[in-house]
């Protein structure tokens, strides 16, 4: 046996048995059919009994698996022995209890089990036959044995092979599974699970619909704030906010609502459309058109885009996962790096000033202030690798907070100055995005502050939700030998790729690089946008503030 | 006469090391090393040491914290926090929790003796070798921030101009000039002029105003 108990569970062990118990019943009782004779069926009755005794003591746990395997293998093999001389066939029989003895004892109990067969069988039938005979039965007898060895084998191989977990563990084995299969449409539909691509799908099917000019499609976060997602290119329909009364009609009622805007200069009826996903809203497409919309097509464009929707709402939940379990994941990492390099060779450190202090050599300690200096420097990245990591966008702070915060602890020590501008709309992007604009930027001010020898720094940063836009700039040597294949850089490039940004690294006029990274997710529907509502609600939009101004 | 010190930092190399160092400085004498925080406090009830090094991360929990705790014990007791953490707010959590001084990791053995000698003699004081580059951090202005432009257009509002003035004076379109008002309003919540101009005065972004109502 091995050591570590790999047994089956009982109640699977115990069906498995009665299954066997039935064919062999079953088996006998076609063959007794087939010679219709009374002491046949009266045979196939005793097995039968003898099948659901042995069910019955296992099921109600009368004896041990075991013993009740062994009994059944002794009791069969004095049926089958005393009904041997006239009916060969309910040999058939014996195949059963050796599988039986198999999967509750192994390899044992089918020994056993095959062992008392043949023993008990030998003394019911043996005496009373003469030598000839006795050969000649042997001669029938061996295949049936040898069959009945082979299935105890196969009963205590299936034994060791089926291992079933106790039931408590079931929920862990839906959840593995249905992870596993989340890990193949991940990996097999990773363009699938793009946030941005289904909203776009979204506004294709939108302008199909309904033929609108602009659009834009909001989702809930967590807080409960709209965000702009994506939108058509040169629309400005992201300006709509959560104050807006389409929109809140809308997300109170969970239902399509209309409203006629921009009144004096150009009639211009917006649509807001609920995203729902069963009950639940998930957000809301908001539309601008040159007419009205009847219900009925807007209804139908509601129900046609139930599939986008759950699709959109399977990627931001997975989106917000990944996001989740990275941070995570760096979470452990910064603690690690915190509790084992960083403190070894800080002690190093501590080492290597006991050398200076102990050295009288003016040499040697020269060399060895030169090693401590290494050192301390090695320990300073490593502090700043646990602060990079540690550094997350926090959701009540703001993007602008988390880059600052960065940008000054990082920029400053590193002897540049850094100039940084922040742009931003009090609308925010989603968190997930900007968790992804963070880390670029600390790659690109990593690089900067590693390799440029630059003594400038400038970082740039605007938001207009769905779009933003950074820019990392220095003024230090330059590119120089292309990196494009450095880690560093890629790593930047797969960012930019998942939030569907474009990254562009170039030489700077004047010396130094820049990295600059877009983030414009526009639909690009249609070539020949009417611009005219999108300027009229703009100009909407600034009379509000004049008017408020001159008061 | 040497001064006591206690050595609480769960990494046996860190211990040894910085133990070694007091040991070079006559006027020192490590009486004791714990690599948690109960031990260590333990041991600070048992043997009243006049100096405590810490380390900020610990097994059992958070040494700031248990700075805090002896701090309120002990008014007179030198308190050094090490760290392996970077940035300023480990420094101001350190000052606020009632350190004496703070050495970070990196720093050389004798900077941690030094800072111990500091905290024997005013242990009340504060000392951190970034404290002057961490202040002007703080210092730093970070409400919103405007862009350049939108600076020169603040600064316009201010001095009372309309928006077609700004329009002239920048030499841009009437409707670009609304534009960046309205982005000002908006980065500094205000609704209109006034409010805009008393919060550009709260944030340093404006210093000097000349009301035309």
């Amino acid at each position: 046996m091995s050591a570590v108990p790999l047994h089956m569970s009982t109640r699977h062990c115990a069906r498995l048995a009665t299954g066997a118990r039935v064919f062999g019943v079953s088996a006998v009782a076609v063959l007794a059919l087939v010679e219709r004779d009374l002491p046949g069926v009266l045979a196939v009755a005793m097995l039968a009994g003898l099948a659901v005794l042995a069910t019955l003591a296992t099921r109600r746990a009368l004896l041990g698996g075991t013993l009740i395997a062994l009994s059944e293998a002794g009791l069969a093999a004095v049926i089958v022995g005393s009904h041997l001389g006239d009916l060969p066939f309910v040999m058939l029989y014996l195949v059963v209890p050796p599988f039986v003895a198999g999967l509750h004892a192994g390899v044992v109990g089918t020994a056993i089990s095959c062992l008392l067969e043949i023993i008990v069988v030998y003394l019911l039938t043996a005496p009373a036959l003469s030598l000839d005979a006795l050969s000649e039965r042997l001669e029938v007898a061996a295949p049936w044995v040898l069959t009945s060895v082979g299935s105890g084998v196969l009963g205590a191989w299936l034994r060791q092979l089926d291992h079933v977990p106790p039931r408590d563990s079931d929920a862990y084995h839906s959840a593995r599974r249905l992870l596993g299969e989340l890990r193949t449409v991940a990996r097999s539909l990773s363009a699938g699970l793009d946030p941005v691509g289904i909203a776009q799908q979204i506004l294709v099917r939108t302008r199909e619909a309904i033929g609108d000019e602009a659009a834009v499609v909001l989702v809930r976060t967590e807080g409960g704030i709209l965000v702009p997602l994506t939108q058509d290119e040169g629309g400005r329909l992201s300006e709509v906010g959560n104050d807006d009364p389409v929109v809140m009609e809308c997300w109170t009622t969970e239902a399509p609502a209309q409203e006629i805007v921009g009144e004096p200069l150009g009639r211009r009826v917006r649509v807001a459309l609920p995203l729902q996903v069963g009950v639940r809203m998930i957000g809301i497409v908001v539309a601008e058109c040159g007419r009205g919309v009847s219900a009925a097509q807007l209804q139908i464009l509601h129900s046609s885009l139930s599939e986008h929707t759950l699709r959109l709402d399977t990627a931001l939940v997975f989106d917000e996962v990944r996001t989740l379990a990275t941070a995570d994941e760096r979470r452990r990492l910064a603690r690690e790096i915190h509790d084992g390099i960083a403190q070894e060779v800080a002690s190093i450190g501590y080492a290597v000033d006991e050398m200076i202090a102990d050295s009288d050599s003016r040499e040697q300690r020269d060399s060895l202030r030169a090693l401590r200096n290494e050192l301390t420097r090695l320990v300073s990245e490593l502090r700043l690798s646990i602060f990079d990591l540690r550094s997350e966008v926090s959701q009540s702070a703001g993007f602008g907070a988390a880059l600052t915060d960065y940008v000054r602890q990082v920029g400053t020590r590193s002897g540049m100055s850094v100039h940084l501008s922040l742009n931003e709309t009090p609308q925010r992007l989603r968190v997930e995005v900007e968790t992804e604009i963070l880390r670029i930027a600390q790659e690109a001010i990593t690089n900067a502050r590693r390799h440029s020898g630059a003594s400038n720094l400038w970082v740039t940063f605007a938001a207009d939700p769905p779009h933003a836009t950074l820019s990392i700039a220095d003024d230090g040597h330059g590119l120089g030998t292309p990196r494009s294949d450095s880690y560093g850089l890629r790593i930047m490039r797969e960012r930019a790729e998942r939030i569907g940004a474009s990254l562009e690294i170039r030489s700077r006029e004047g010396g130094g690089a820049q990295v600059s990274l877009t983030l414009a997710p526009d639909t690009s529907r249609s070539p020949a946008r009417n611009l005219g509502a999108v300027a009229a609600l703009r100009k909407d939009r600034e009379d509000v503030h004049l008017g408020l101004a001159h008061r | 006469m040497s001064t006591s010190v206690l050595l609480i930092d769960d990494h046996d190399l860190i211990r040894q090391g910085l133990s070694r160092a007091f040991e070079r400085s006559p006027d020192f004498n490590v009486v004791g090393q714990a690599g948690t925080l109960a031990e260590g406090e333990r041991m600070v009830h048992g043997m009243a040491p006049e100096v405590v090094v810490i380390d900020v991360r610990l097994p059992d929990g958070s040494g700031l914290d248990a700075t805090r705790r002896l701090r309120d014990r002990n008014a007179d007791m030198g308190i050094v926090v090490l760290t392996m953490y970077a940035g300023d707010d480990q420094l101001f959590a350190a000052l606020e929790a009632g350190a004496s001084a703070f050495v970070p990791k990196d720093a050389p053995s004798e900077d941690v003796v030094a800072a111990a000698r500091h905290a024997a003699v005013s242990p009340r004081s504060f000392t951190a070798a970034d404290l002057a580059d961490a202040m002007r951090r703080r210092m730093q202005p970070s409400g919103p921030q405007l862009s350049p432009r939108e600076k020169e257009v603040l600064n316009l509002l201010a001095e009372g101009l309309g928006v077609s003035a700004i329009a002239r004076r920048l030499f841009i379109s009437e409707s670009t000039a609304k534009t960046h008002i309205s982005k000002i309003y908006d980065k500094l919540g205000a609704g209109n002029r006034a409010q805009a101009i008393m919060s550009a005065i709260r944030a340093g972004l404006i210093r000097e105003v000349s009301i035309t109502a």
